[in-house]
């Protein structure tokens, strides 16, 4: 090579070093430029799982067009009704675009929504692996990789509150009841003293190896069963061997049998189910607990004592996650549309609490389970609180009229006022019925409202009047044949003190719907109140919605404890069918009577 | 003969000792068993069988085609490069055998790689529910919707009737309208008034009386016959109603209900004693815009093979008309076992034209040239429905042009995707049938190849090897 090609290949290599040097330099400031205009995802892979960091990095150019691939597929499959592929889809999407929350979002609303859907209804287990699939990813993928966008927080929160925890769904009760029996197992009773304990329970095994007896127990299991030898499973299956023992060897329920009475089990019981709320249900327990203190339920007795909230209904996780965005990715000074929206979720979940938040899971022996839901007016106070906040909220932040808020408000106590009276709860009735009169005794023109005046029972009287008034005799029959089997339904699971209240509550609505129609038509239509305690007494005993077990169990209970009632009941049947038979009998002689011969 | 299989023994060798064959069957060896392992699907059996057998065919069709190509581009480009050719055209053998017999030898490399890995999945796949613990009403459903093979007959929508009701609409309202008639429209480009074509008018009427066809207003139910459905005659044979349901008036909660009876319904409506079998009613809410299915015991099939299914739109819970669509009544025909060889050659059919393509392309164009040019045929054929499609839905314009001068190209192209691809047969459970199987051969193999071979033989017979190529 001569002399001049060298002096050319240096003049090149240095005019591609200056550029690359001034290409650099302009970095920076496309960076900020970036930054500044929203284009760019915080791509962050240094706590990212191996896979995660090869799949994003690796593809290079190509992620964009692989991810469009999965898209095209995705729907293409979605459209032909195919959804055998749709975790695995989300799963690889979701892969490739990890910092792209409307990613997480989507998918975990079409798992959650679309595809359960899609399955039919007679098959609630397969349903309900969907919306399981669909609130999994959002908790134990998508948050981790995105812990400050609160649209996942919110996704997660809506899944619970609107999926599972409300009615618009045919397998709902399906889907409460697995939430209910999981929390059962985990939480058992839920006091405070449990909550303190779970707190208080340590991060990892090995922490609590440095107990003695807990180290021997162990040690005992380790022998006794080789399933105990794995430590990554070890918890979920001393989970599994507390509640099916027969999956696992006779040695294995020796050594829990010899352990009984020794607290390092009580121990080992309260790390593996703090255990599993950590790390299956990714939930944070000292969070769970300000949760708590927040806005658990308030005892009648000690208004200053608040109980913990009832983990076992789906509104709680709804509030949990919902509260748990607000604090991790919240802006409250802004209150955007996200945050208003996650807001309100906490809000309604209360709401729902109070309606319908108390909770029992009644197990038969063939181990059918069934879930029954029912009011919760512990919570009254925490809805009433946080209902007051929004009004405040709305107004500070929103600067908005929060006319349709109060308006609401005004209700809630009204009903309130209703509720707890009918109940038997007259002095938390009459606190509610004061807040009411002094928070609204004035309409929005200012004048003030006649009604608020009154006495408390004049009040009432007036309401119910304004209620029943409308009613004909079928629904005035109906409205007591359901208190009185509401009250049944509560005697057969030993809620003593509803269901005297449901029964005084049926027999006054009875009266007074007598003593307003003194109308003869009425009278005469009207049954006897001893009737409709024998038709709603029946109407439970035949009710397939409740256990049989139940049933049977509530027969048998009215027999032993309440003699005279179930005479008084037997009397009815008997009138009751003997009534049939004369009337059978009078149409039988007007047939024969107009037959041609 | 015997000179065309010699070439073909050779072209075989020659391929197994290239690199990319040995990469291919190592990473299908490895990758089949790990996919029927790792792969999950939806969680059930069905969703995991689906997962793999899709997957599974995909990933051996895609990279049996690269290897074809690479194989047919290279070994004839190759011989020609390293001038090894000219110790066969010195021989007594007719460019045409060279051609021919290269080609054989690619496509019997084909048929025994694709035997072998057809046989992997289907083993894998047949293996897979007896590995897992699974309950039996899984296996049952697996057995239904998956190891079967099942023919479809679609609702046929009278379009003559349709188009003759909407005539009749039109010549009413011209009647009545007079002068007013037809309509006015906003014309898209100048922004004003003017009448609409009489076409215009016709094509809305017909299409809304299409839609009248499918649709089944609230409170009002419709029937819909099928005949000639010829089920197996197993016990517990079922017999599945497919169908995509949409409604004028999006529902909030994005759910039809609905109830679907099925059956002898004529008979059962006619009350007069005719009906011989169970009428089976099903209670569905369905998600709109997305295929469905459920299943009905095949003894509602009648002994003349007719079945009825009639859908009943609840007013209570639907505000508005729903139009029930892709209406199809499947029942099984034939065996997985069958119906998968089927797969395999529909697979084989374009490693034949792929080969053929090769083949052809490397007797005038330079090996990268020739491996470009197949990968985008091949890409356009993986394609080529949605492009027609598309094509179709084009405004009436510029549709025109590209009817008659983009589609006729795309007629000449391979198409790989949407009725061709096997895996969607084996996913869904549908039969391949022998005859379409046939005219895919015909049009691929017997028509397309066969052009492709007889070209290039043409062309090889007048190329000069001895002058290179660049």
């Amino acid at each position: 090579m001569r002399w001049k090609d060298y002096g050319i290949i240096l003049s090149a290599i240095m005019i591609a070093v200056a550029m690359l040097t001034l290409a650099s330099w302009q970095q920076g400031g496309i960076r900020t430029d970036r930054d500044k205009m929203g284009l760019s995802l915080k791509t962050d892979l240094g706590d990212a799982p191996p896979s995660l960091a090869f799949a994003t990095v690796a593809m290079g150019a190509f992620r964009g067009l692989i991810v469009d691939i999965l898209w095209i597929r995705a729907d293409d499959l979605k459209q032909k009704g195919q959804f055998f592929d749709a975790k695995q889809l989300a799963d690889w999407i979701t892969l490739l675009q990890p910092r792209f929350p409307q990613v997480w979002d989507f998918q975990s609303w079409n798992m959650a929504y679309n595809i359960s859907v899609a399955i039919p209804n007679t098959q609630p287990a397969e349903r309900w692996r969907w919306v399981r699939n669909g609130y999994e990813l959002l908790r134990d993928k998508a948050i981790p990789l995105n812990p400050h966008s609160i649209i996942l927080y919110r996704q997660l929160s809506w899944i619970f509150i609107h999926k599972i925890g409300d009615i618009s769904d045919d397998c709902h009760m399906y889907y409460k009841t697995e939430i209910a029996s999981a929390m059962q197992l985990l939480l058992g009773d839920q006091t405070n003293a449990n909550f303190e304990n779970l707190a208080a329970a340590p991060l990892a095994l090995e922490v609590l190896l440095s107990d003695a007896e807990v180290a021997k127990f162990i040690e005992a299991l380790k022998l006794a069963d080789p399933a105990f030898l794995s430590s990554d499973k070890w918890v979920e299956n001393y989970l599994s061997l507390r509640q099916t023992p027969d999956r696992f060897t006779k040695e294995a329920s020796q050594v829990l049998e010899l352990y009984r009475d020794n607290p390092a089990l009580g121990k080992i019981d309260t790390f593996a189910r703090a255990y599993q709320m950590r790390h299956v249900w990714k939930m944070d327990i000292a969070f769970m607990q300000k949760m708590n203190a927040m806005y658990g339920p308030v005892r009648f007795e000690d208004p200053n004592h608040r109980d913990p909230l009832n983990w076992q209904h789906p509104a709680v996780h709804a509030m949990y996650w919902s509260a748990k965005g607000l604090e991790v990715a919240g802006k409250p000074e802004t209150y955007r549309v996200d945050e208003k929206n996650t807001d309100r979720i906490i809000f309604h979940s209360l709401q729902m609490l109070y309606r319908s938040g108390k909770t029992l899971l009644y197990t038969s022996k063939d181990g059918r389970k069934d879930l029954f839901l029912r009011p919760d007016l512990r919570m009254f106070t925490s809805c009433d609180q946080t209902w007051k906040k929004m009004i405040e909220k709305y107004e500070q932040l929103e600067h908005g009229n929060p006319k349709a808020v109060r308006g609401g408000h005004k209700n809630f106590l009204e009903n309130a006022v209703m509720t707890f009276y009918q109940s038997g709860h007259l002095k938390e009735a009459l606190e509610i019925y004061k807040e009411l009169i002094t928070l609204y005794s004035k309409d929005e023109q200012g004048f003030e409202i006649a009604d608020y005046k009154l006495p408390m029972m004049d009040f009432l009287k007036k309401q119910m009047k304004d209620e029943f008034s409308s009613l004909g005799i079928r629904d005035a029959v109906e409205m007591v044949n359901g208190m009185l089997k509401e009250s049944y339904f509560r005697y057969a699971i030993y809620d003593d003190n509803e269901s005297a209240a449901r029964e005084k509550m049926a027999q006054e609505v009875y009266m007074f719907y007598q003593k307003e129609h003194n109308d003869e038509t009425y009278r005469v239509g009207l049954p006897t109140i001893d009737l409709l305690r024998y038709t709603a007494f029946m109407d439970f005993l035949n009710d397939p919605l409740y256990p049989e077990q139940m049933r049977m169990g509530m027969l048998g209970r009215m027999q032993a404890e309440r003699p005279d009632l179930f005479e008084k009941i037997k009397k009815q049947e008997q009138q009751f069918f003997e009534e049939l038979r004369k009337e059978q009998e009078k149409q039988n002689t007007e047939q024969s009577g107009e037959s041609p011969s | 003969m015997g000179k065309i299989w010699a070439i073909a023994r050779n072209t075989i060798a020659q391929a197994m000792r290239m690199k990319i064959a040995a990469a291919v069957i190592v990473l299908l060896l490895i990758l089949l068993p790990m996919m029927s392992m790792i792969m999950i699907g939806d969680g059930t059996l069905l969703g995991k069988l689906q997962t793999f057998s899709s997957y599974g065919l995909s990933l051996v069709g895609l990279l049996l085609s690269i290897l074809t190509i690479a194989v047919s581009t290279f070994t004839l480009s190759d011989e020609l490069k390293r001038q090894q050719i000219f110790l066969v055209v010195t021989k007594p053998v007719r460019r045409w055998q060279i051609i021919m017999g290269k080609f054989l030898g690619v496509v019997v490399l084909d048929i025994i790689l694709l035997i072998f890995f057809s046989g992997v999945i289907y083993g894998l796949t047949v293996s897979v529910p007896r590995l897992l613990e699974v309950a039996d009403d899984e296996k049952a459903i697996a057995d239904d919707q998956f190891f079967t093979a099942r023919e479809g007959i679609k609702v046929a929508l009278d379009i003559q009737a349709a188009a003759e009701r909407a005539r009749e609409r039109f010549k009413k309202l011209k009647e009545e309208k007079g002068r007013d008639w037809p309509p006015l429209k906003m014309a898209e480009k100048t922004g004003i008034e003017e009448r609409m074509t009489e076409i215009e008018v016709l094509s809305i009427f017909v299409q809304e009386e299409m839609v009248r066809e499918q649709s089944v207003e609230p409170g009002r139910g419709r029937v819909w016959d099928f005949k000639d459905i010829r089920p197996w005659s197993e016990p517990n044979t079922m017999v599945f109603v497919r169908f995509k349901l949409d409604s004028s008036v999006a529902p909030p909660d994005g759910v039809i209900y609905g109830l679907w009876s099925v059956g002898n319904l004529p008979a059962y409506q006619r009350g007069d004693g005719s009906l011989t079998t169970p009428i089976y009613n099903v209670e569905r809410n369905s998600p709109t815009r997305t295929s469905q299915e459920f299943f009905v015991p095949a003894d509602a099939v009648t002994q003349d093979n007719f079945l009825g299914v009639g859908f009943v739109n609840n007013p209570n819970l639907n505000p508005s008309s729903v139009t029930i669509q892709e209406l199809e009544v499947l029942y099984k025909v034939g065996t997985f076992g069958g119906n998968f060889v089927r797969a395999a050659l529909l697979m084989l059919v374009r490693l034949v034209f792929l080969a053929a393509l090769g083949i052809a392309l490397t007797t005038w164009l330079s090996f990268p040239v020739a491996v470009l040019v197949c990968l985008v045929i091949f890409s356009a054929g993986l394609v080529n429905g949605f492009i027609v499609d598309s094509i179709d839905g084009l405004g009436a314009g510029i549709g025109q042009a590209y009817m008659f001068t983009v589609k006729p190209l795309l007629m000449l192209l391979p198409r790989f995707d949407d009725n061709y691809n096997p895996a969607g047969y084996v996913v869904s459970g549908r039969i391949i049938r022998w005859l379409f199987l046939l005219k895919a051969a015909g049009e691929t193999i017997g028509i397309k190849s066969l052009l492709l071979l007889v070209l290039g033989m043409l062309v090889f017979r007048r190329r000069e090897v001895a002058k290179s190529s660049v």
